[in-house]
Order: structure tokens, then sequence, then C-alpha cells
């Protein structure tokens, strides 16, 4: 077997312990979410990242980090879960 | 899957794949800004996850940031991961690390078309809320089409050495 045949089995193996392809639906929910709720969620937190799964808002805090140790305490899974920083700073990026 | 009709040596024998993005307002009333949801696998650490990232098309890396890396790693990982480098950005120096992973792009049919690259992670103690980014070692291999009138993103890719899976 070829190192990109064993690399492409790693692949599937992943994407089929995640459930890849069934995450998506539930990751669009829960970004979709964000995105139809922005300004709602903006002013209950500013400045805050706040994580949601579907429709719900698991945690919002000032520190990723802590919002991250609280997501993977409610259990649920994690690639399921959109995360967004809710900032009222109108700042251009420039990469 | 079509031939590339491009009588470029590069594209002779490839294939072609193809994804749509879309637009989105980094803050209401804010830029629209193009993006495409990808998954990234990190086959080292067994991990997969969907991550939407702007479309950068003056980076020569793709890049990962903590609001997407945290949710792939745990934080003693971080540790376990490849060479520590700086990247030189419009802002400044910023640390990354480096890790072989691979970006997937969501075909019909429930089939993912992967990417070998090796990625960049950011240190994760100091987000910035920049999305993760997609570069150049993606778009290398085809046609990035961006619409800002129509606020569609099409990125048509070639490549030699398609891993194609179904799930």
């Amino acid at each position: 077997m070829s190192g990109m045949d064993e690399f492409a089995q790693k692949l599937k193996s992943i994407a089929d312990q995640s459930k890849l392809r069934e995450s998506a639906v539930v990751f669009e929910r829960s970004r979709s979410f964000i995105d139809s709720n922005w300004e709602k969620l903006l002013k209950q937190c500013p400045n805050c990242w706040v994580a949601v799964y579907k429709e719900q808002v698991l945690a919002t805090d000032k520190d990723l980090q802590n919002l991250v140790r609280i997501i993977r305490k409610s259990g649920v899974r994690l690639e399921h879960v959109a995360v967004e920083l809710l900032t009222s700073e109108k700042k251009p990026i420039l990469l | 899957m079509k031939r590339n009709p491009s009588s470029s040596r590069l594209f002779s024998d490839s294939q072609k794949f193809e994804i749509r993005g879309f637009y989105r307002q980094g803050y209401p009333g804010g830029p629209w800004r193009p993006f495409v949801r990808v998954a990234v696998a990190l086959p080292r650490f067994s991990v997969v996850r969907q991550v939407d990232m702007l479309v950068d098309s003056g980076a020569d890396i793709t890049t990962l940031q903590p609001q997407d890396s945290l949710l792939l790693l745990e934080e003693p990982q971080f540790s376990q991961l490849g060479e520590q480098h700086t990247v030189q950005g419009i802002g400044g120096l910023t640390t990354f690390f480096q890790e072989e992973a691979a970006i997937g792009l969501f075909l019909p049919n429930k089939r993912t078309c992967w990417v070998p690259i090796v990625i960049d992670i950011a240190e994760p103690s100091t987000p910035s809320g920049i999305p993760s980014t997609l570069g150049n070692d993606i778009m290398q291999f085809g046609v990035t089409s961006l619409d800002a009138v129509h606020r569609t993103v099409k990125i048509e890719l070639w490549l030699p050495h398609s891993l194609v899976t179904k799930s």
C-alpha cells in the first residue's frame, strides 16, 4: 500500500468516526444562529466569545480558552459547535 | 469530474474539483468578506472539524486560528505540534506551529476531496478574532473567483493526485 493510500484511509477513518457529513448539518444550524442573531447576542455580551449549539447559546466568555473548557465540559460534540467573537469594534482587517 | 481544458503541463493530467463559498459580514454593517466552508483534518491527532476560512489571496499559507484550533486540539496537544516559526503579516510577526493536515472540500454525494498541506496553527493564548484563512498553498491549484456584487465565491482546483473519500 502506498503512502498516499494510507493517508486516504486515515482521512476516511477520521471522517467516518466524526460523522463529518452529518455534523455539517448541525454545524450549519449553529453557525446560522449566530449570523441571524448577531446584534442581539452582541447586546447581551459585547466583546465576548460566544459558543452556539444548534439554536442554543452554550456559553459566553471574554476568554476563549475558558469558553472552550466550558464547551468541553458540556458534553456537546465539538464538531457541532460554532464559536465567534462578538465585537462592537468596527475595525477593518488587513492580513 | 472534468479534465481541465487548459494546455498547461501542470494541469494536463489533473481532475477538476469545484466548491462554492459565500460572503459574510465581519460585524453588523461591516464590510462583506469572502469565505469557504471546508473540513480541516489533523491526521496525527485523528481529529477533523468544519472551518469557515476567509479567502486570502495574498497569503502564502493556510492558517488555523484559535477559535477553530482549540476545538480541534486539547490544550496539552499544542505542545506536540510541529515546528514553531514566525510569519510576517501586515500587523507584524505572529507565532505559528506547523502541522501535517488535509483540507477537505465538500463535494456532492457525500464525497470529500482532500488536499494535503502543512497548515500553520496560531499560538492559542492570544486570540485576535481574525478568521482562519485559506491561502495560496491551496488556491495555487486553480482559479478563485470572487464576485463581490453577487456575493458569490467559487474555487476550482485541478488536482494531480486527488484523494476522494465517501462517507
